[in-house]
C-alpha cells in the first residue's frame, strides 16, 4: 500500500465527511480509494486515445 | 461560412474551458446555437472565472433542468458523471440533439452509448481547418500549443502523431 496525501476543495472535504459521519462509508480513505478506482476504470489509456482519434477523423473528414 | 442550423449542439464544460485558454471560442460561432446547462456554466466559471457568456457566440445557458431517463441515470452513477455532465445529458435528450461537445472520457463514453455523436476540444480545432476557420498552420499552432496553454491532458506522443496526421490530410 502506498500512502498518498490529497488537497481537495473545502465543499467536497465536507461532503466526504457528510458521508463518514451518516455511516455511508468506513472513513475518508474508503471513499477516496473507491473514488479513485471509479476514476481508473473509466479513463483507460486506450478508451481515451479512441475518443482521440474519433476527434482527429471528425475533424479531417467528418460531415457536420 | 456561415454558421451550421444542424447539428444541435450541447456543450459540456470541458471544451468550453479549454477552447477558452486556447483562445478559441470563436471556433464554437460555426454552429447556431451551444445549448448547456447552468450547472455545466458554473464549472465553467469555477475555472474561467472572468469569462462571460457573450464571449461565446450562440451560446444558450438553459434555465430549466431536464432530468435524464433511469438507464442513464444508473450508467451516469456507474461511471461517476458529475452533475454537469447529467444535466447536460438531460438537454441532450430533451433537444434531442446531435453533438455532445465533451473532454470528459467517461461521460463520452455515456453519451455515446446513448447513440449521440460526441467530440471534444482537439475535435473542434482540426475541424476548424474543414470549416475554413483557421489555416493548416494554425491549427497546428494551437495543436501544439495544448500541453503549455491548456488543462486538457493528452500524452505526448499521442499529440504528436495528430499533428503529423493533420499535417499530412488536413
Amino acid at each position: 500500500m502506498k500512502t498518498m496525501t490529497i488537497e481537495c476543495p473545502d465543499q467536497l472535504h465536507e461532503q466526504l465527511q457528510t458521508l463518514v459521519t451518516a455511516g455511508w462509508v468506513k472513513d475518508a480513505n474508503q471513499a477516496a480509494v473507491e473514488a479513485l478506482r471509479r476514476f481508473l476504470e473509466s479513463h483507460r489509456p486506450e478508451l481515451m486515445e479512441e475518443q482521440l482519434r474519433k476527434d482527429v477523423e471528425w475533424g479531417l473528414h467528418g460531415a457536420a | 461560412m456561415a454558421p451550421l442550423e444542424r447539428p444541435i449542439v450541447v456543450a459540456d464544460a470541458g471544451p468550453l474551458i479549454h477552447l477558452d485558454e486556447l483562445a478559441c471560442l470563436d471556433l464554437l460561432a460555426d454552429f447556431s446555437t451551444v445549448h448547456t446547462t447552468e450547472h455545466v456554466w458554473r464549472e465553467v466559471l469555477r475555472h474561467r472565472p472572468a469569462l462571460m457568456p457573450v464571449a461565446i457566440a450562440g451560446l444558450r445557458i438553459e434555465r430549466s433542468a431536464w432530468p435524464v431517463g433511469s438507464a442513464v441515470m444508473v450508467m451516469a452513477e456507474a461511471f461517476d458523471l458529475d452533475a454537469g455532465e447529467v444535466s447536460a445529458l438531460g438537454l441532450m435528450q430533451h433537444f434531442s440533439a446531435d453533438l455532445f461537445l465533451c473532454d470528459d472520457a467517461a461521460a463520452r463514453l455515456v453519451a455515446e452509448s446513448m447513440g449521440y455523436g460526441v467530440h471534444g476540444t482537439v475535435g473542434l480545432v482540426i475541424r476548424a481547418i474543414r470549416r475554413q476557420q483557421r489555416t493548416k498552420q494554425q491549427v497546428l499552432e494551437i495543436l501544439r500549443a495544448i500541453p503549455t496553454r491548456s488543462t486538457l491532458f493528452i500524452k505526448l506522443s499521442l499529440l504528436a502523431q495528430i499533428c503529423n496526421e493533420v499535417e499530412q490530410e488536413g
